[in-house]
């Protein structure tokens, strides 16, 4: 055949999929691991646990294949073969609802209070309004921007965390971002993109926030 | 079949987290406590035997759920958890419409899917 | 009214009357069962209905919170209600919050992040059920009496505070 058996492993590709992404629409996204793969007349293909269909073929842009669909079953493993005329030259078994990737968060902010001697953050998420993937962990990352690689990190499962003053330097610019993972139970998958960065200084020991 | 060797505990999470947003969707709105004719089910095996039997087969009225979304998926799961369960068996009448459109809801199968509602509902209990 | 568990048919025998009108039947339920039951004016049957008794269930409210402390988060337990499908909530905020936060679980084990323990915050809980397992016609429980906490220790009350903002 055109290709043999050592170079059907040279075809490794990763998944992931949004759901209710668009409306009750859900998105699925292959890439292959090797972006200096040919991927010239190679084509993405699902099939089973799926609605009304045996099979869906992915749409191409660019290096990453996708599906945009109502008619993922939700219940059950799916398999996913990359197949070149017609010939599947590798496949993996994939469940759609274990290789979930939320929708980053958004609208960060930060507000300072002075009275509590803390920072309130708050965010935004679309996960919030949705049916299926409902429970998410978030990860709030902050750094003083001086110290680029100093990152704290707080894990919550909620929009809403109170920095607290004398945990951060006085006077000094601030960076914070959060992204989302699914919270493991029937839903699981990867982290988001983070969000969005949120700029802040913190007053100097008596004075106020700008 | 004899329901008594499902995983219920994973079929119940299935119900929770798919299957219910789908008979929510089939019943648009409408409250399933509406109807008046009311299915007991006394345990696990017996709910999802009754389940079985009211949403894969044609009764009062209502010919066929069987296409429906929340059947599909309530066949997905029956077939994954219950060892030897050999899914849904397409009967002839099933046959013939499978290429047709999903039926219009009637009241009828409205009231089929408010009983199995109640069914899973005491099930997931 | 009926019983799926017991085929004989009886009369309410304690009425709840309001404003001198007959307003409700008060009925011992031991476990979940449908209840089958008719109202009538005299002989004029005016309504016949049967229904889960868990249909239009309403828990009774969280007791005895515990609180367990470490760093900035908290564990709020309490004992769970003897049926399954509940959903507890709780409810936070310090005196500089302007509303409360809600948090929920499955179990009456419920861990809330971001606290500062120095601060003084209110707590209080409730049990729900899930739409999927109840149905839409049940009912909250009352909230739990309001507890105070500051620096892992109970408080008798929060000292009011400038709330923010200014």
């Amino acid at each position: 055949g055109d290709f043999d058996d050592a170079e059907l492993d040279d075809y490794p590709f990763s998944c992931y999929s949004q759901l209710e992404v668009d409306g009750s629409q859900h998105l699925l996204t292959c890439t292959f691991d090797d972006p200096d793969v040919n991927s010239t007349n190679l084509e993405f293909e699902i099939c089973g646990a799926l609605l009304d269909v045996k099979c869906l073929t992915f749409n191409k842009l660019r290096e990453m294949y996708f599906i945009k669909t109502k008619k993922f079953l939700l219940i059950g493993d799916s398999e996913i073969c990359v197949k070149l005329k017609e010939k599947k030259i590798t496949c993996r078994k994939m469940n759609v609802v274990k290789i979930v990737k939320p929708e980053a968060p958004f609208d960060i902010r930060v507000i300072y209070r002075e009275g509590a001697n803390d920072f309130l953050v708050t965010f935004n998420t679309s996960h919030l309004q949705k049916k299926y993937v409902k429970e998410l962990l978030h990860e709030v990352a902050y750094r003083e921007e001086k110290h680029e690689n100093d990152w704290m990190h707080v894990n919550l499962s909620s929009t809403k965390l109170a920095l607290l003053q004398r945990k951060l330097q006085p006077d000094a610019m601030y960076e914070i971002k959060v992204r989302s993972i699914p919270n493991p139970d029937y839903f699981e998958g990867f982290w988001s993109e983070w969000s969005p960065s949120f700029h802040f200084r913190t007053p100097e020991i008596t004075g106020r926030m700008d | 079949y004899n329901f008594t060797d499902c995983d219920f505990e994973k079929i119940r999470k299935k119900y929770q987290e798919v299957i219910y947003h789908a008979l929510d969707k089939y019943m648009n709105g409408r409250k399933s406590t509406g109807f008046n004719n009311h299915i007991y089910c006394e345990d696990p095996p017996d709910c999802l035997t009754k389940i079985d039997r009211i949403t894969f087969y044609p009764n009062h009225g209502c010919t066929s759920l069987a296409k429906e979304i929340f059947a599909v998926r309530t066949n997905a799961a029956l077939t994954l958890q219950c060892p030897g369960y050999s899914g849904m068996q397409m009967n002839n009448t099933q046959a013939k419409t499978k290429r047709k459109k999903r039926e219009a809801t009637t009241n009828k199968c409205r009231e089929q899917v408010s009983r199995l509602m109640e069914l899973w509902r005491r099930f997931s209990r | 009214h009926r019983r799926s568990s017991d085929a004989t048919r009886s009369r309410c025998s304690r009425y709840i009357v309001r404003r001198g009108r007959t307003a409700g039947c008060l009925l011992e339920a031991s476990k979940d069962e449908i209840l089958c039951f008719s109202i009538a004016n005299g002989a004029d049957v005016l309504l016949r209905k049967c229904e889960w008794l868990s249909a239009y269930l309403k828990p009774s409210s969280p007791k005895d919170l515990n609180f367990w402390w470490r760093r900035e988060a908290v564990t709020v337990t309490c004992s769970d209600l003897p049926y399954k499908r509940l959903l507890y909530e709780i409810q936070y905020k310090s005196v500089f919050d302007t509303e409360w936060q809600s948090k929920e679980g499955e179990t009456c084990n419920v861990t809330m992040e971001g606290l500062d323990s120095e601060k003084c915050y209110f707590f209080r809980a409730r049990v729900k059920t899930m739409e999927s397992s109840y149905g839409s016609d049940t009912y909250p429980s009352d909230w739990s009496e309001v507890t105070h906490q500051q620096r892992g220790e109970l408080r008798d009350s929060c000292p009011e505070k400038k709330l923010f903002p200014k």
